[in-house]
């Protein structure tokens, strides 16, 4: 019994060890405010631009596992009519409150100052459509930072997202993302 | 020690079992609020909750067209007004702001009885979507101030050398709007109100002799349906208790019932009303064709929405 307890002990503070070195190290968080998703779609009538900072993105460098959660009705337009008429006709955000991101970076290994390309590939999950996609960005580390970029571009109609044919000269067919974040080393609050 | 190692583990085997990363962020929001309960300002006649955002400028322009049919008229009538295109019944134009995403103000002209009308829009209650609060409230009031001439102010005034007074010309709307978006497609609302004019020129029921007077009280009811994300279905009626309304052959109760279309930064509203007036302060009480007779008007609305914000 007391072999056994020790085990335990061991066992726990190994495994305590373990995930600290190779877990919470590696484990990247968005800082706070440093996230920004802008979206852009240019069509010959009107240009339109949202943005949002509400998002936390997380990184895990043991794996390469990168996630981000995206609150739709936190986008802000210039014009707030048009926020409501993308959060009830276009996204639904009452049905899909959340576009999220669930991939995995193929570069896990950082040198402190060098910016490095890298892919992500894995699922945008927006307007209750699930699609596989492979998005290009940039990642520097600097001070223990890890500085996103990357920008791409989304099909609405991938997404059952549709546009009425009369306002086609007014929204893109293909609307640009921007991304940009900090990412800071994950400690437990 | 026990208690101890056993959270330990768990606490460990909890990070490692984390295949969802996401479960770190706590970006959850407590409270949710409906929106786009309504699509516009107003439905037919009757307001909405809806307010315009804060800092956005709003312009509409209402256009009431004559009698499309009058089971009083002949049909060789009718037709030379092309079924009432050719009649304006009533013109109003406003301006809305949004002083915050709340409180609106707005100024407004009319045809009918060239009425200048100032008002303001205040949602207080706001409907989330768990249905804990479940109704979103908003107070409209409005001052209407008539421009007519003395000649046409006082023309059924019988009283020789009546005293006129600048006070005569002012009337007052004052509504509570309690509306629900019940589910993603329907949408409805009550709309107490209560009306105060200063100076009536007073009339008698024909038929239980009641005189009318300064004060009515009035219940709205109104809803809407979406037929489509951007064509909604709607109705709206005001019911007048006054005791002078009752079997009143020459006063009706105001029903509209038409179509709202979203375009972008535009919504067109198409409806048939048998009131003449466009605003409160007049059809609430001054309706003298009903749908029985079928003495409906076809009417339009666009609003354009400015945003004044700075970036």
């Amino acid at each position: 019994m007391r072999k056994y307890k020790l085990g335990l002990k061991f066992f726990s503070l190994f495994l305590i060890c373990g995930n600290f070195l190779s877990n919470a190290q590696s484990i990247y968080i968005g800082k706070e405010k440093s996230t920004s998703i802008i979206f852009y779609s240019d069509a010959p009538l009107e240009k339109i631009e949202a943005k949002n900072t509400s998002a936390t993105p997380v990184f895990n460098l043991s794996t390469g596992d990168f996630q981000i959660r995206v609150q739709m009705q936190a986008f802000q337009f210039k014009n707030d009519l048009m926020k409501e008429h993308f959060n009830e006709n276009y996204v639904e955000s009452d049905k899909y409150p959340y576009c999220t991101f669930k991939g995995k970076c193929n570069v896990t290994n950082f040198e402190e100052g060098k910016e490095q390309d890298v892919i992500m590939t894995g699922t945008m999950y927006l307007h209750g459509v699930s699609k596989l996609i492979s998005v290009k960005g940039k990642i520097k580390k600097q001070n223990n930072e890890l500085i996103l970029f990357s920008e791409f571009f989304i099909r609405p109609a991938d997404y059952n997202i549709k546009i009425p044919t009369m306002l086609t000269k007014k929204i893109a067919e293909e609307i640009k993302v921007t991304f940009n974040s900090i990412l800071v080393p994950y400690t437990k609050k | 020690m026990k208690k101890y190692l056993i959270s330990c583990l768990v606490f460990v085997n909890f990070v490692y079992a984390q295949d969802d990363l996401l479960s770190l962020v706590d970006d959850r929001q407590e409270k949710q609020y409906v929106f786009a309960t309504w699509k516009a300002y107003r439905l037919g006649n009757a307001q909405t909750t809806e307010t315009v955002k804060k800092n956005h400028l709003e312009y509409r322009i209402l256009h009431r067209f004559g009698n499309v049919a009058d089971a009083n008229k002949t049909l060789n009538q009718i037709a030379h007004t092309a079924f009432g295109l050719d009649v304006a019944n009533d013109i109003r134009m406003s301006l809305e702001y949004g002083i915050t995403n709340d409180i609106t103000i707005a100024l407004g002209r009319s045809r009918v009885n060239e009425l200048v009308d100032l008002s303001a829009k205040w949602r207080f209650l706001k409907q989330t979507t768990d249905f804990k609060i479940p109704v979103s409230i908003a107070l409209f009031s409005s001052m209407g101030y008539t421009t007519l001439s003395p000649d046409r102010l006082y023309a059924n005034v019988a009283v020789k050398n009546f005293p006129t007074r600048e006070a005569h010309r002012i009337n007052y709307v004052t509504q509570v709007i309690i509306a629900s978006k019940v589910n993603s497609w329907l949408s409805l609302e009550l709309l107490p109100t209560w009306l105060h004019r200063n100076f009536i020129v007073q009339t008698f029921n024909p038929n239980t002799g009641r005189e009318d007077g300064n004060d009515y009280p009035i219940l709205g009811i109104a809803g809407r349906i979406k037929l489509s994300k951007r064509v909604t279905f709607f109705a709206d009626y005001f019911y007048n208790f006054h005791p002078y309304f009752k079997d009143n052959p020459n006063v009706f109760m105001p029903l509209s019932v038409g179509f709202e279309i979203e375009t972008g930064g535009h919504v067109f509203t198409l409806f048939f009303a048998n009131n003449s007036a466009i605003v409160e302060n007049n059809f609430l009480v001054s309706t003298t064709d009903t749908w029985s007779k079928a003495q409906i008007k076809f009417s339009f609305c666009i609003s354009r929405t400015f945003s004044l914000k700075k970036e």
